[in-house]
């Protein structure tokens, strides 16, 4: 089984088997289009990823590095967020910098399921809370002067659908 | 401050972005000056005080009350600017705008609401991603007069979806200009307007791609002059809607890429317009929706070029039900490419000719006839399918074909051949008894274990022999109303579904507070709890929940008669999302 290095921001080395590592879009084209020779022995530079990071990753990567090929989404379907399996549940029961460190490595390694079971595990987060409680779980400012919340809220009522 | 936690801060402030950095930056200014000012209170106070003044917030005053000179020490500026800023153990983590809009793509308009009033970055967002934009609906009710010149105020921006109700159109006047040419979606119910009127609206939205038209009728003998042409239009829903022949053939030459085509409850349409508007659409129809009427579906056989992927029949009648399922059938083997079929009747033949013709079914929602056991033996078709629906409330004698096989059981050896099967749905009647017992019903999903959702309504069994084995690892949905199980078994079946988030128990004579309390402390993935006319209910559950569960999302009680006045009040006030009634 053929390995390759990748080195992260902190200088930390990983040796990874190719497969495992191809399910990152990023080192797939620097392996395949760009032509990098991993025989070489030299490592791959990850400048964006930390090494407790990548190690997360990798675990993800590992269990995953099987799964077929998603099918292709229709854009404009509504999106689901109760089909995320148990074990990735598992594995995201982190705290939220990690999660949203693991979601910016995940973008700049362009691993579109785990950006996606990430998504959605926010999406989780967010369902059910008032505007209040999600500037708390987020840790958002509430730059809205006084007043103006509440007008706002009023132009929302002509938008307001079906009751849940 | 010791080094180490120096060199972490200066790290983080040069990876942050560059207003936090800014703020680290003063921060660690500011920490400086403190460290100075230790040194000055050490020599004051002794060693003792250093570790007082690390928490830099709120000790000063403390200090100060044991010795006057530090009262300077209060006023300086340094301390109040480091007193007001934020501290840093509450961090804002960052994520890229467009993985934001991501994640927001996967919430509802009601759950967008709230994100969209979270500050102003996130609403311009919102905002300004069409998907989530499009996601809003603006609605206008009876007294709105829709006028050329006059734009209603507070309009949401973006709007492009419509709800109009009720509203009185004139010709040449329709709505403010530019209103029509954003919107993708359209729904006019019980408006009042000519036919006319109808394609001068049409013309004016050429990007629909949703068109509903609800509980109106359009009539008029003058034919019309205009024109309009909705390329985009892919959906159209005609409901308790009366057209007119000439309504109905402009809509047909008007909607060249129809996919979806749903026409209910539609009176004074007759058949032969219908088949020639559906002979219009057969190249791209794939869904279609109808009444139960025999000339109709003789229609849908003609279309010889139609391939339908999902086909739902209102069906309501029983008078014609020989000719509809033999219609149903026709349908069924020239229609080989059927992936969802529901509100249709069946017989245990009928389903298993479906079965037969359409191997790649994966939506089934079935009425079973009268005078039939529910004998599942079609599933062996039907490999693929994920959603069983079955309706046999109309039977009269068993559900269950435990006469075939008395040892394993009917369901079990039938459900066995639908290992994709993620919901089952199954609706009884007081009029038949459907199973051996409990543990027969629940033990037959043993080899289901992708199943998500299981709903049964009605059922009664014959012995009270209700050993569960069986678990259920995915189970996320249980929907439980009007059966007799007994508490304990209730509460042992709570026990063998941990991954369940949505618990519904409605009518359920048995559902105790113990229950209650096995739901509280076992279900630790709840989030939705639903509890109606449960007789056994006491204030004691409310306890539970309170104690247990305050953190479900959505918690509604109705008419549990012994729950009193104060324990209601209690849960109303736990959380304003519960919704608790008597």
């Amino acid at each position: 089984m053929s390995t390759i290095k990748l080195e992260t921001s902190d200088g930390v080395k990983f040796t990874v088997k190719t497969q495992v590592a191809k399910c990152s879009g990023t080192i797939r084209t620097m392996l395949e289009d760009i032509g990098i020779n991993p025989q070489d022995g030299e490592a791959i530079p990850l400048s964006n990823v930390h090494s407790t990071i990548l190690q997360k990753i990798l675990v993800w990567a590992e269990h995953h590095v099987d799964d077929p090929e998603p099918p292709r989404e229709d854009a404009d379907a509504a999106k689901r967020t109760d089909d995320i399996c148990s074990w990735d549940e598992d594995f995201l029961k982190v705290d939220q910098r990690t999660l949203f460190d693991v979601m910016l490595a995940a973008n700049y390694l362009d691993m579109k399921q785990l950006i996606a079971v990430c998504c959605k595990t926010v999406a989780n987060m967010i369902k059910g809370k008032t505007a209040d409680q999600i500037r708390r779980t987020f840790n958002i400012e509430n730059d809205f002067p006084p007043g103006e919340e509440d007008k706002i809220r009023l132009r929302n009522q002509f938008c307001e659908e079906r009751s849940r | 401050m010791t080094e180490n936690a120096r060199s972490r801060r200066n790290r983080a402030a040069k990876d942050c972005s560059p207003t936090l950095g800014n703020l680290y930056r003063a921060v660690l200014r500011l920490e400086k000056k403190i460290d100075s000012l230790d040194d000055k209170v050490n020599q004051l106070l002794g060693s003792s005080s250093t570790n007082v003044c690390r928490g830099m917030v709120a000790t000063p005053k403390a200090i100060s009350d044991d010795n006057n000179n530090l009262v300077r020490l209060d006023n300086c500026p340094a301390l109040q600017v480091a007193v007001a800023a934020p501290a840093p153990k509450e961090e804002q983590y960052q994520l890229p705008d467009e993985i934001w809009v991501e994640i927001f793509r996967h919430l509802s308009d009601i759950q967008l609401m709230p994100v969209r009033l979270c500050c102003h970055h996130w609403m311009s967002l919102v905002d300004g991603s069409p998907v989530l934009a499009g996601k809003f609906m603006v609605r206008f009710g009876p007294g709105f007069f829709p006028k050329q010149r006059v734009k209603p105020a507070h309009l949401y921006p973006k709007a492009s979806r419509a709800l109009m109700q009720e509203i009185v159109f004139n010709p040449g006047n329709l709505w403010w200009p530019g209103f029509g040419r954003n919107l993708v979606y359209l729904k006019l119910s019980k408006c009042s307007l000519l036919p006319q009127t109808l394609f001068e609206i049409l013309s004016e939205t050429p990007n629909l791609r949703r068109l509903e038209l609800c509980s109106g009728g359009y009539f008029d003998s003058r034919p019309s002059k205009v024109t309009f042409c909705l390329d985009k239009l892919k959906e159209l829903v005609l409901h308790y809607q009366s057209v007119s022949e000439e309504v109905l053939e402009k809509l047909g030459q008007g909607c060249p890429h129809l996919k979806v085509v749903s026409i209910t409850r539609s009176i004074c349409l007759d058949e032969d317009q219908l088949g020639a508007f559906l002979q219009k659409l057969q190249d791209t129809l794939e869904t279609l929706e109808i009444d139960d009427k025999v000339a109709l579906m003789e229609e849908i056989l003609k279309c010889k070029r139609l391939s339908l992927k999902r086909l739902t029949l209102n069906y309501e009648n029983d008078y014609f039900i020989n000719n509809i399922m033999r219609k149903l059938a026709d349908i069924s083997r020239s229609q080989g490419s059927l992936e969802h079929l529901a509100g249709i009747p069946g017989t245990a033949m009928t389903l298993r000719q479906i079965g037969a013709e359409n191997p790649e079914l994966k939506h089934l929602q079935v009425r079973i006839q009268q005078f039939e056991y529910l004998a599942l033996e079609f599933l062996d078709e039907t490999p693929n399918l994920e959603h069983l629906e079955l309706d046999g409330s109309r039977l009269v004698r068993y559900l269950a074909d435990f006469n075939v096989n008395k040892t394993t059981g009917g369901l079990q050896r039938y459900l066995h051949y639908a290992p994709k099967l993620r919901t089952f749905i199954l609706h009884g009647s007081n009029r038949n008894t459907a199973f051996r017992s409990w543990g027969e019903l629940f033990n037959s999903f043993e080899n289901n274990s992708q199943l998500r959702r299981l709903e049964l309504t009605t059922l009664e069994v014959a012995t009270e022999y209700n050993r569960f084995s069986h678990e259920f690892p995915s189970l996320r949905q249980l929907k439980l109303v009007n059966c007799d199980i007994p508490a304990k078994s209730l509460a042992k079946l709570v026990g063998l579904c941990p991954a369940l988030r949505e618990v519904h128990l409605s009518n359920m004579r048995h559902f105790n507070d113990q229950v209650v309390l096995a739901v509280c402390l076992k279900l630790t993935q709840l989030r939705d709890l639903t509890v109606e006319i449960c007789p056994e209910i006491t204030d004691a559950s409310a306890g539970h929940i309170l104690k247990h569960r305050p953190g479900l999302e959505q918690l509604n009680v109705f008419r549990c008669l012994k729950l009193s006045h104060e324990a209601i009040e209690q849960l109303r006030a736990a959380n304003s999302n519960w919704d608790i009634e008597k």
